[in-house]
């Protein structure tokens, strides 16, 4: 392979990599590891896309039959199904190892010469997918299928106390509401 | 490749690559929700058991076990409160009654992990093999494959020196160790190299059996009743006894090495039949052989030597039958296995040779020998290192044999289905790519041979590490002068000559 192809192929490797592995919304450090979810009992992180492009993200609480509950920065909030887009639960953390294999294999690919369209996917295929493993999009009416990654499977405790549910996870708080109009 | 179809390879590929990704990933977790009157229904393997109570409360347990008489679930961890700070610690007895829900998770590894381990290993393999050998890395031809015992088993190649449009030509194997029980009978053919191939038919052809016998092919294609087949008595080469090596078709092969000095340095193997019949009747001379490398290497040399100019020398081939010529002379200058009978005065006389161009798959053909000569003795004559043979015996012959063509009936791309094919156009098979071809064979398939007839030619893909070596006055003299090149490249392809094998098959394109 020519230096400008090498040049012109670790550019395209680059910025197809970066543009196509999910981005992960849940706040650093939030998340347990894929190995350590047997043992963490708080609830996955959710992503709930409203119409008119707002959105509300935290911790799932619990699922209803009519919408979740989302622990917020601003405390509990109650997301009902019919102002909702879209769903989107994260569950844990991709596999560092992953990419950076697949990083360093991607460059190794640029020695196979013309073979490397052919070995380069081959290196981008797992990167993308563990990229994306963590996350689940369920459609609004089969909200009931992430029920068992929510902090109370059970569904919410009878009277329970919202300042019970502990810290409130990091994100940007709403301002106060503004004095009546 | 050019630059900018290669670009168009990459992107779609990448595309590809990124969907599939996307697509053939999922959650590293298997989590069920049991309630507490199914907890017989728990997957034991969860190493924690998760036991969630009504006031919000958890208890995460390991080491965990369920106490069906007693009603309880015990374990070695902790209770959390609904704010999941921890309670307490320690071992637990917990009662089902006070249990909402319990929750056991499995996580599996990571699959794309495994599937990079699996690709590293590939591309190590891949890297290494074609940076230390880049003549060996693998070619061929399209590969041919019957199933037996649901395993896939190599039959022949095809139309091996057919390397460009003008070079196209018929190609005849004989599919000698296919068993067909049944009259569908399916052969897949493969494109396992970094090649395209340009497929104009691949016909079988079915020739009934003698009683007892073979039907075998001669160099002129003609079909011939083979009976009375009998391994030699003896078979001396210049590393002594070879004979067990070529008494069955078994894959068991006698070869030999380059001298170093003259790539076209020739060997004798001498064998003898029992009883030493004179000719009364029509005898043929049965060799079951492929090449070794040393085609293959000579084959990826000139490429090399022809480096950027290759595309336009494959032009030129296309332009006339001149060049045409030139293309086969380093083929003449090794020669194919040629045999030769005591005259009767203490020399040899040739009477005809085979010639089956390929290393993977070994070809069986009968060269038929002058009647009225002896046929105890048999003497071939081979260039040293060139040949790999299986299979030498000495057979009666028969009748020729006319055969029934047939055409695929269906074929089926791997992964893709049904496709129409030899029919509106040749069919051009990409690399990795794989054909299932059915046939519907006469009525009593096991009274029939089996023979492949194929017909194309195929393109050779420039490999970058080939285009160090671009020399056009060497490419020149392998055309022109190839008996100085044999010489002059005996000591590069002696230096690696022991080292090709594995770093050709390591360097195939479907690993398999």
């Amino acid at each position: 392979m020519s230096s400008a192809d090498g040049r012109w192929a670790i550019a395209l490797l680059a910025s197809l990599l970066g543009s196509a592995c999910a981005s992960n919304p849940a706040p650093a450090g939030w998340q347990p590891d894929a190995s350590d979810l047997p043992r963490f009992t708080r609830g996955a992180w959710i992503v709930v896309k409203h119409h008119r492009a707002r959105q509300t993200q935290g911790e799932l609480i619990a699922v209803e039959a009519n919408g979740v509950q989302v622990w917020t920065a601003n405390g509990l909030v109650f997301e009902p199904i019919d102002r909702m887009r879209s769903v989107r639960v994260v569950l844990h953390r991709p596999d560092d190892t992953v990419s950076g294999l697949a990083a360093a294999g991607g460059l190794s690919a640029l020695t196979h010469g013309w073979f490397f369209p052919f070995t380069i996917g081959f290196w981008i295929a797992p990167a993308v997918g563990e990229s994306y493993a963590p996350f689940l999009s369920p459609p609004l009416d089969g909200l009931d299928n992430v029920r068992k990654y929510a902090r109370f499977p059970q569904g919410l405790p009878p009277g329970l106390d919202p300042a019970t549910l502990g810290e409130r996870p990091p994100g940007r708080r709403s301002p106060p509401p503004g004095p009546p109009r | 490749m050019q630059t900018a179809t290669k670009r168009n390879a990459v992107v779609a590929i990448t595309l590809a690559a990124l969907l599939a990704g996307q697509c053939a990933y999922g959650p590293r977790n298997v989590r069920t929700l049991v309630p507490p009157g199914e907890l017989e229904t728990l997957d034991r393997r969860a190493p924690y058991l998760k036991a969630h109570l009504r006031d919000g409360g958890v208890y995460v347990l390991g080491r965990w076990q369920v106490d069906e008489a007693a009603r309880t679930v015990e374990g070695e961890g902790e209770r959390q409160g609904p704010d999941r700070a921890t309670i307490e610690t320690g071992h637990f007895i917990v009662p089902i009654a006070t249990v909402a829900l319990f929750e056991a998770n499995v996580v599996p590894a990571s699959k794309s992990l495994r599937d990079l381990t699996v690709i590293t290993g590939f591309s190590v393999a891949l890297t290494a093999a074609c940076l230390t050998h880049p003549k060996a890395c693998y070619g061929s031809c399209p590969t041919f494959y019957t199933i037996k015992d649901g395993h896939e088993q190599l039959q022949a190649e095809g139309f091996s020196t057919s390397i460009a449009p003008a070079l196209e030509h018929t190609d005849l194997d004989a599919l000698y160790r296919a068993a067909a029980s049944t009259r569908r009978f399916e052969i897949v053919m493969r494109n396992e190299a970094v090649e395209t191939h340009v497929v104009r038919h691949a016909h079988v052809l079915a020739a009934p059996r003698p009683p007892g016998g073979r039907v075998l092919a001669a160099a002129d294609g003609q079909l011939l009743q083979a009976l009375d087949l009998r391994a030699p008595s003896s078979c001396h080469a210049l590393e002594g006894d070879c004979l067990a090596l070529v008494a069955t078709l078994d894959g068991q092969e006698r070869q030999s090495r380059t001298d170093g000095r003259d790539l076209a340095s020739r060997e004798v193997i001498d064998l003898e039949f029992e009883p030493d019949t004179i000719g009364e009747e029509a005898l043929g001379l049965v060799i079951g052989a492929r090449q070794t490398l040393l085609t293959t290497y000579l084959f990826y040399q000139t490429l090399a030597y022809m480096g950027h100019a290759a595309g336009a020398w494959m032009a030129q081939f296309e332009r006339g039958p001149r060049l045409e010529d030139h293309a086969h002379a380093m083929r003449d200058a090794l020669g194919g296995i040629e045999v030769e009978l005591p005259d009767g005065t203490g020399r040899w006389t040739a009477v005809g040779s085979v010639h089956e161009t390929g290393p993977l798959a070994s070809d069986v053909k009968v060269l038929p020998l002058p009647r009225g000569m002896p046929a105890g003795h048999v003497r071939l004559r081979l260039t040293r290192g060139h040949w790999r043979l299986d299979l030498l015996a000495l057979a009666r012959l028969g009748l020729s044999v006319k055969p029934v063509r047939l055409p695929p009936v269906e074929v089926i791309r791997e992964g893709e289905g049904p496709v129409r094919a030899f029919t509106a156009g040749p069919l051009t098979a990409m690399p990795g790519e794989a054909h299932r071809l059915v046939y519907q064979l006469p009525p009593h398939p096991q009274g029939y041979e089996l023979f492949l007839e194929s017909r194309g030619y195929y393109l050779e893909w420039l490999r970058e590490a080939w285009l160090a070596e671009e020399d056009p006055q060497k490419t020149l003299q392998v055309l022109w002068n190839p008996r100085q090149a044999l010489v002059d490249l005996a000591p590069a392809f002696r230096q690696q000559e022991d080292a090709m094998e594995d770093a050709f098959w390591r360097s195939r394109y479907v690993q398999r």
